[in-house]
């Protein structure tokens, strides 16, 4: 009977765990990659790997979504908003276990298929989703987290801009930019 | 639905038990035999054994045996596994045969019933000839057998029976044929379950005995086929843990087979195959997490393998299939109590499942699309000899090939057209519903709302490809509020372009002018070309004709819309539609603010409605209606402008009800309120606008309450909330924004135009007849009539004081009890202009403290507002809080005849009684007079005349009385005898001849009366002279019942020379008083 990987072991304590849906190669990759290949990621600066990117506001309504134009953009906006199941679970989950330390980053949200969903809740409710293509299996953790903390950042110099008008959608130039950063280069 | 060639086999599906034959048994004719088949099958609980039981008659014909192969060198294989194997195994050839016989030990035919029973015996063993198959025999007995080892003749009897049948002891069984019948029967059975776990166990080993003869590079094929060979046998065994074990290792098997266009199909379907059975066998096991990681493997390592281009297709099938199946084996673990989780649940691999689908029929759809001429081959190279495959997964017309090389290549083309040609009869919608549909109530269990929406959006775009359009409509209706209310417009526009195509090709007019009023408005994001085309459309259908048909349709289904449409034209019938904007986002806006939140009755009420478009071209209404709680108002609200039905679009800019888009239009609306509404609300109920007009057809949009749709609150909410500022806008136009909706007003009473003073010289007496003058002037223009004065204590406070309170106009008779706290609606005439009248009021109030007095004044006038006469009722109130003390105060105190202070008095010694009255009133008072009311224990010495009587006076000062009293002798009273009362009547000094006096009465306090046995009392005179006698004269009084003796000593002072007596003894009789006198002379020096 082949073994479960570790990791999924200590993810795993609830009964069934998302993370299992990822393929093997892909969980085994985030234990074992070297620290050569993180290295090489700090160079090259955040990882151009998300095909959609969305700002939700706290009463779930998008703010900003931007997906690859080479594919159906209709479908990376219902991606998003399924996923939003999940982040109020999320958020209701912790809201119940009263963490006074909130981590904001929610980890991998559903995966499909073909892509995997991850959230991001700021502590005003506004959410940061982002979709990853799921061959992309090299992609850990922690540069997910950085993306994120570099999306908030930008987000959080938006909303400073004294013509932001709260509410409205996110036009900016410099959020554009981080965001085009963070997405998959189109050729 | 029939099974497809995805399905998988059933005889893959189901648990592999046990196959046990049961011959000898005449379950038709016989009873007892009948029962003990019953037995068998009847209530097969999961407590008994797995085992399938089959009756069949003793000479039954097995599948043959082929014969042994005594060497693998040149033999090979055509396929992995044969499609019979399986069923073979599970129905076909038994792990036992047992044959029921009924013998008794004591039968007296013996020798002939054994060799009969072993015949029985020898055909069943010659139909098995070459299988390791078991046989078992059982007698059925009518008496109940003798402990064992008792019955001498049955174990010879039996020994003879099992060496007449070549059978060992074990083999052989006794049925008695008796109440315990199941008992026996679990007993029976418990045995052959352990002959078949044998016979099982013999076949893995035999299976396991060929591998030494195989070799890796012709025998591939058969290293997995008896991998699953043995897997499948331990199942049959019960062995699950083993069965796992081996398909785990026929599974890898599987993928190291070398894989070709030829054969993917073998190699994806076997793969499938074991994969199932390794899933099934994981959940079975407990161990969800294990299921699911190999389903993952068997994606990724399956995923690119599609096999020819020309029939990808089938690969999405199949795809399908395997998601289908692994969630339906996951849905069956959870109905067996294991939990599953919001990210993972059936429901995923359902979602997925359809996703395929999907796939399939998109390839299809590309793949198939042969003209109509192309017929179907001829004959079918999908038909085989015997109608199945001999191998899963293997191409028909090709069976045991094994060559990549296509020997036939026109063979090939014929069976790949045939294929082709009949996936298009697929109904690929029909299982992609299917699929949506059980994904659907999955995500509706895990708490996944949005995702269920998501997932009914496809199914009714799926009913949409299907041609289904009632059942997309519902669906797609259904969902849409769910993407309004979380305002994700990209969704909801794409909802609404499939909805309204749904309802074009449907005729359906109410759906399909409420989509296009949707996507015309601000919600939508098509872009203005769409827009213009559907606003084009929408003015079509209100022109009664039909509209263009919308893009990318079905050519058929536009022809029969078209046709549709022109029915509906012709068609006689209701073309009003009344539309309510709450549930959605019109391309019209209106907002209603009535200009203040309240208006006086005698000025006309005046409200706005705000309209604005948000199409992309200028579009004329018909008419505006406002309707409100009183409905008469109603009539006041119209606007309606004659225009042609043609006309919707001429003169776009002329016209009160011609909006220009993005232009926010107001328009006034004035009537005067009824004065039956004053203190009433006024509420704008909904404002109705109707586009087009009745000669064609007639939209009429309905809001509820002062405007607002379903996307309004947030919008007010976020305008609220911004901080923005607004560019300046010429002067007649505002800001959509910056509008709040007043959906309702109060009507109030005309402002009262007189005067009302009250005059009045706080504070009040107790009891008194408190005067308050009113005066009422009136400054109005006209006469005013009707006046009416409600006057008293305010409703509203104490309720004691209601009781305490007493009004009346007419103030020369002391009110009492039966007078009211309030007087309502006195007349007083009507009141020319500048005119003024009094009245006065009484009060009289019984009690200290401070009370709210209420003066309102009530009259009609006649008014004209917007030139109309109205009469309008307007009052005016004052009020005004009075205090009430009490005018004086009164101390009554007891005092000697001498003026000496009395803790008590004595049985009949004259005292005197003081009563001193302070004035306590600011105002002047006059005491009319006093009077003493003397309680009966208590007699006058003199006269008891007022002493006070009309004494005035001012504040502080006090008017006092004194009286000689007596109290004769009444014996010991506790607590003191009772004096009387003490009554004074008074009035202010300042009120009027006529005001009734009031009378105070004072309760006087009880006095302790005491008897004392002898009173002396001396009689002097009120002066002497020097020189002359100063008779002095001692009265002595027994008061006593009894004799005393009294001894009287005299100490005159130096002052006076003494004569008489100094010292006496004397008896004093009861009730005697004796006069004792002695003189004294005396001088007084200088």
């Amino acid at each position: 009977m082949p073994l479960i990987p570790s990791l999924w072991e200590s993810k795993a304590n609830r009964s069934l765990e998302f993370s299992c849906l990822r393929p093997a190669l892909g969980a085994g990759a985030g234990s074992c990659v070297t620290s050569g290949g993180s290295r090489d990621a700090a160079r090259a600066g955040p990882p151009k790997l998300a095909v959609c990117i969305a700002v939700i506001a706290k009463e779930n309504y998008p703010f900003y979504i931007r997906s690859t134009p080479t594919e159906n953009e209709l479908k990376f906006h219902y991606m998003v908003h399924t996923s939003l199941d999940v982040v109020d679970e999320k958020i209701s989950a912790m809201a119940k276990a009263l963490v006074d330390q909130r981590e904001l980053y929610l980890d991998l949200l559903y995966p499909t298929e073909d892509y995997k969903v991850y959230g991001y809740v700021t502590n005003s409710k506004v959410k940061f989703v982002m979709v990853v293509d799921s061959s992309n299996t090299a992609l850990r953790d922690n540069e997910i987290r950085s993306m994120f903390r570099k999306l908030h950042n930008s987000y959080t110099d938006v909303m400073c801009n004294p013509f932001y008008n709260p509410g409205d959608c996110i036009q900016s130039r410099a959020f554009d930019n981080m965001v085009t950063s963070m997405m998959i280069q189109v050729c | 639905m029939s099974p497809t060639q995805w399905d998988l086999p059933v005889e893959l599906c189901c648990r592999p038990m046990a196959f046990v034959t049961l011959t000898g048994l005449d379950v038709v004719y016989n009873a007892v035999h009948r029962a003990v088949w019953d037995a068998f099958c009847a209530n097969r609980r999961a407590d008994r054994v797995p085992i399938s039981f089959k009756v069949l008659p003793g000479d039954h014909e097995y599948p043959k045996c082929r014969p042994k192969r005594t060497s693998y060198e040149w033999y090979i294989p055509k396929g992995i596994l044969k499609t019979g194997w399986m069923n073979k195994h599970l129905n076909l050839v038994p792990a036992l045969v047992v044959v029921f016989y009924e013998l008794d030990w004591d039968e007296p035919q013996w020798k002939e019933k054994q060799s009969e029973c072993a015949t029985r015996v020898e055909i069943v063993r010659q139909s098995l000839q070459g299988r390791n198959t078991k046989v078992a025999v059982v007698l059925i007995q009518k008496k109940t057998p003798l402990p064992p080892g008792e019955d001498v003749i049955a174990s010879e009897r039996a020994a003879a029976l099992c060496n007449a049948c070549e059978l060992s002891g074990k083999s052989l069984f006794v049925l008695p044929h008796t109440d315990h019948l199941v008992g026996y029967i679990i007993r029976l059975e418990n045995a052959f379950y352990e002959h078949a776990q044998t016979y099982y166990y013999t076949e893995i080993r035999r299976v396991k005995s060929h591998k030494e003869f195989l070799n890796k590079t012709t025998h591939q094929l058969l290293f997995v086929r008896h991998q699953f060979k043995i897997a499948f046998f331990s199942e049959l065994k019960q062995d699950t843990q083993n069965a796992l074990k081996n398909y785990r290792t026929a599974y890898n098997l599987v993928h190291e087979l070398r894989a070709h266009e030829t054969n993917i199909l073998e190699i994806k379907t076997m793969a499938g195959f074991i994969n199932y059975k390794i899933c099934r066998l994981c959940f079975q096991h407990n161990t969800p997490l294990d299921a699911i990681a190999q389903f993952r493997k068997h994606i990724d390592l399956c995923k690119k393998k599609i096999g020819s281009a020309e029939l990808s297709f089938e690969h999405a099938a199949w795809m399908s299939k395997q998601f289908q199946a692994f969630g339906d084996l996951f849905d069956e673990a959870i109905k067996l109590g294991l939990t599953a989780i919001q990210t993972q649940n059936p429901g995923f691999y359902y979602q997925q499942a359809a996703y395929y689908a999907q796939e399939r029929k998109q390839l299809a759809k590309s793949l198939c699309n042969h003209e109509a001429s192309i017929m179907y081959p001829n004959p079918d190279p999908l038909e085989t000899q015997t109608g199945v495959l001999d191998f899963y997964g293997q191409r028909s017309w090709r069976q045991g090939i094994l060559s990549f090389d296509l020997s036939d290549p026109e063979k090939e083309k014929v069976g790949v057209l045939a294929i082709q040609l009949k996936e298009r009869n697929v109904a690929h919608s029909e299982i992609i519903i299917t699929l949506l549909s059980n994904a659907v109530a999955q995500f509706k269990k895990y708490k996944c709302p949005r995702m269920k929406s998501h997932l009914m959006v496809q199914m009714g775009e799926e009913y949409y490809y299907a041609k289904d359009y009632t059942k997309a409509l519902k669906l797609l209706d259904y969902v849409m509020c769910d993407y309004r209310s979380e305002g994700w417009w990209t969704l909801l526009t794409s909802i609404l372009t499939t909805a309204l195509k749904c309802s074009y090709l449907m005729a359906q007019l109410k759906d399909y002018i409420t989509y296009s009023l949707e996507l015309l408005g601000r919600a939508s994001t098509l872009k203005d070309d769409q827009k213009s085309r559907i606003e084009k459309n929408l003015i079509n259908v209100l022109m009664n004709e039909s509209p263009d048909p919308e893009p990318d349709c079905d050519i058929f289904a536009v022809k029969t819309a078209q046709k549709l449409w022109a029915d509906r034209i012709s068609l006689a019938g209701s073309n009003i539609f009344t539309i309510g904007v709450q549930d959605f986002v019109p391309f019209v806006q209106c907002k209603a603010k009535f200009h203040a939140p309240s208006f006086h009755v005698d000025v006309p009420v005046e409200f706005d409605i705000y309209l604005k478009a948000d199409c992309p071209h200028p579009i004329r209404f018909s008419k505006l209606c406002v309707s409100f709680n009183n409905q008469e108002y109603n009539q006041f609200c119209v606007i309606e402008e004659a225009s042609k039905a043609n006309e919707v679009l001429e003169n776009p800019t002329q016209g009160k009800m011609c909006l220009v888009p993005g232009k926010t239009r107001k328009l006034l609306f004035k009537f005067v309120a009824k004065t039956e509404d004053v203190g009433k609300k006024i509420e704008i109920t909904s404002v109705d606008l109707a586009l087009g007009n009745e000669t064609g057809r007639c939209v009429v949009l309905n809001w509820q309450g002062g405007g607002g749709d379903a996307a309004s609150s947030q919008e007010a909410l976020q305008a609220a909330r911004s901080f923005k500022r607004r560019p300046k806008l010429p002067d007649n136009e505002v800001h959509w924004d910056s509008i709040i909706i007043q959906a309702s007003t109060m009507i109030i009473s005309r402002v009262p135009n007189i005067s009302v003073h009250l005059r009045h010289e706080p504070p009040a007496l107790t009891n008194e007849m408190y005067c308050l003058v009113v005066t009422v002037q009136s400054h109005e223009k006209t006469q005013i009539r009707d006046v009416k004065l409600t006057a008293g204590l305010k409703p509203g406070q104490d309720a004691n004081l209601t009781q305490k309170t007493h009004v009346t106009l007419h103030g020369t008779e002391l009110c009492d009890e039966s007078y009211p706290a309030l007087l309502t609606d006195i007349p007083v005439g009507d009141l020319h202009p500048g005119e003024q009248l009094e009245k006065m009021l009484y009060v009289r109030c019984g009690t200290v403290g401070s009370r709210m007095f209420l003066v309102y004044v009530s009259y009609l006038i006649n008014i004209t507002a917007e030139e109309k006469e109205i009469v309008c009722k307007c009052h005016k109130d004052e009020t005004v809080t009075i205090e009430t003390v009490f005018p004086f105060d009164v101390a009554v105190k007891f005092v000697s005849t001498k003026f000496e202070h009395l803790e008590r008095v004595y049985a009949d010694i004259p005292f005197l009684l003081m009563t001193d009255l302070l004035s306590a009133s600011p105002w002047a008072l006059t005491v009319v007079s006093s009077e003493l009311q003397l309680a009966p224990s208590m007699t006058t010495v003199d006269q008891l005349e007022s002493q006070v009587d009309n004494v005035v006076l001012q504040t502080g000062e006090s008017a006092s009385e004194c009286f000689c009293l007596r109290c004769p002798s009444l014996g010991n009273v506790e607590g003191g005898v009772a004096t009387g009362h003490y009554i004074i009547s008074w009035k202010r000094t300042s009120a009027m001849e006529n005001i009734p006096v009031i009378r105070t009465v004072i309760t006087l306090p009880h006095v302790i009366v005491e008897n004392i046995p002898l009173h002396v009392n001396a009689d002097l005179p009120s002066f002497g002279r020097v020189r002359e006698s100063l008779p002095v004269k001692y009265h002595l009084q027994n008061k006593t019942d009894f004799v005393q003796d009294v001894e009287i000593s005299v100490e005159p002072s130096d002052a006076f020379m003494f004569s008489g007596l100094k010292q006496i003894r004397l008896p004093a009789q009861a009730f005697y008083s004796y006069q004792y006198f002695c003189q004294a002379t005396g001088s007084t020096h200088g």
